[in-house]
């Protein structure tokens, strides 16, 4: 496979960001490989209703 | 490839936190590793030593790349050598997350985040099938102070936490 990428003019005037988080890039420039990955976990067993019992602790 | 300049002119970052970075200039690795367990509790009580990421599989698993088996020839022609930004404007940037005014030539970076949430028995209950049925709207606004749950040591007794004197209730 071929792929040809031709950079014409590349001009930004404002960049307006809240918030860049969680192992996120904000990049003005160029990169060769970028892999980004990311692992949420918000199963149904994590809501826990009932008393408020601690995480277990660091042994 | 990798031969461009980067202009800004102007930059305003107001928060850079938790192994976050801000680089100008180039660089040829960037690595970046975030672990996270994020608790909320419908009453502010934390401990400040729970948890553990090794027992929690979201943090040890491994995460699959497809590698590109395909041969891919590349071809970059930068027909103008400025990338020109006037102004950029962050609020934050957390959580081993990069800010880089240059170029980089391999990037990579995880998250690991597991979410608890803890409520109040007397505010939702389950109706099992994962479903919450919360009750009266009414019971939503009751003072902590006259809450029916009350957590004291004799929850925690026998636990890791025994020793521990939980934070003072509001």
């Amino acid at each position: 496979m071929n792929f040809q990428v031709y950079n014409r003019e590349l001009q930004v005037g404002n960049l307006n960001i809240i918030g860049v988080a969680s192992s996120s890039i904000c990049l003005v420039g160029d990169a060769q490989t970028i892999q980004l990955a990311s692992t949420f976990d918000t199963p149904a067993e994590s809501l826990i209703i009932g008393p408020f019992v601690p995480l277990h602790p660091k042994i | 490839m990798l031969q461009r300049t980067s202009v800004v002119d102007k930059m305003n970052v107001n928060t850079v936190s938790f192994s976050s970075i801000v680089e100008v200039g180039d660089s040829t690795y960037h690595q970046a590793v975030s672990r996270a367990l994020a608790v909320q509790r419908q009453k502010d009580l934390f401990y400040g030593n729970e948890g553990a990421f090794e027992d929690y599989a979201v943090f040890t698993e491994p995460i699959p790349f497809i590698p590109i088996i395909e041969n891919v020839n590349c071809y970059f022609e930068n027909m103008k050598p400025i990338i020109k930004v006037h102004h950029i404007n962050i609020t934050g940037i957390s959580s081993s997350s990069l800010l880089q005014i240059g170029n980089c030539r391999h990037m990579y970076a995880e998250a690991r985040i597991k979410h608890f949430r803890q409520i109040e028995q007397s505010v939702a209950s389950e109706t099992g099938n994962h479903l919450i049925q919360l009750n009266d709207p009414s019971q939503l606004g009751v003072p902590t102070s006259q809450s029916p749950v009350t957590v004291t040591r004799t929850d925690i007794t026998g636990s890791p936490f025994s020793d521990v004197e939980p934070e003072q209730e509001q």
